[in-house]
């Protein structure tokens, strides 16, 4: 494979992939992402947002990852039927599906910021002094500074799968397309954020990396 | 590749004159170029692919190993560029 249809199929895999083939490569990443969410007690919190569940339950997971999902996908398919008219509901399952690939890398990379993020919740539940120091160590500074550009990267790419995806299924052009996905954003990140607080019953600790 | 834009003002052209080649009989006259050529040619070569797998978007997309939502989209293009053509 070229390099340049290498780094074209990273930004946007949907020219290739779509449908249910997109859906079941997209479900196994999603359910890794559970799986791993699990073990290091790290769920998305909305759209935009990855933060940290205490005693997480595999179910518990599932249901931030559905619910991000979820409301992503059905935005997406109204817009699409509004759209072009000619839109198949498996393709907007399979690519809003694989679209929330990118959750994975950003699970993966919050990771060496849970010793900081425990000891931030612990200063300011308790006040700990310890947890103080650790936090104004210049070690963490930079530390900190170095995983936020990791994050601050995967992010951005999450958002251009984004993008991709729901140009591909709305078929809206740059301008209208980029003024309407950016509104399609900030109401899926806001309806899934508080989905994923009912579901939850409030339970998941709000302290989000991104 | 039949040319349909002037190349000096990018005006589009109109057939002047037609021959037969059998009996050398020239047509002169002002007709307006078919809507299919004023297509670009990877247009006119995707409808042609089109119409010889029977109108299935499916089978365009596996030949041209692309998605199903792409084809569409491609084919959505070609339809905005057709109706443009027709104003």
């Amino acid at each position: 494979m070229k390099s340049s249809t290498f780094w074209s199929l990273l930004l946007n895999p949907f020219t290739r992939l779509g449908g249910w083939k997109a859906f079941f490569i997209g479900l196994a990443i999603l359910l890794i992402t559970t799986a791993v969410g699990c073990f290091y007690e790290v769920a998305p919190i909305g759209l935009l947002y990855i933060g940290l569940v205490e005693d997480p339950q595999l179910s518990t997971i599932l249901a931030c990852q559905l619910s991000v999902l979820g409301v992503f996908m059905v935005v997406t398919y109204i817009i699409a039927l509004i759209s072009t008219k000619n839109v198949r509901f498996q393709d907007v399952l399979g690519i809003t599906t694989l679209a929330q690939s990118p959750i994975l890398l950003l699970v993966l990379s919050t990771l060496p910021m849970k010793g900081i993020a425990n000891a931030a919740i612990s200063f300011m539940k308790d006040g700990d002094p310890t947890a103080l120091n650790q936090l104004q160590s210049v070690g963490s500074y930079v530390f900190i500074i170095c995983v936020s550009i990791a994050l601050v990267a995967i992010l951005i790419w999450y958002i251009l799968i984004l993008y991709n995806g729901f140009r591909t299924l709305t078929d809206l052009k740059a301008g209208k397309g980029i003024f309407i996905f950016i509104i399609v954003l900030i109401l899926c990140d806001v309806l899934s954020s508080y989905l994923v607080y009912l579901l939850t019953n409030g339970a998941i600790n709000r302290f989000a990396f991104v | 590749m039949l040319p349909c834009y002037c190349p000096s003002c990018q005006t589009q052209l109109k057939v002047k004159s037609l021959k037969c080649e059998k009996c050398e009989t020239e047509v002169t006259g002002g007709y307006e170029l078919p809507v299919l050529a004023l297509l670009p040619v990877d247009d006119q070569k995707f409808i042609l692919d089109f119409v010889r797998h029977s109108g299935s978007l499916k089978e365009m997309a596996n030949q041209l190993n692309l998605s199903y939502p792409t084809v569409r989209n491609l084919l959505n293009g070609i339809i905005e560029k057709i109706k443009s053509y027709e104003k």
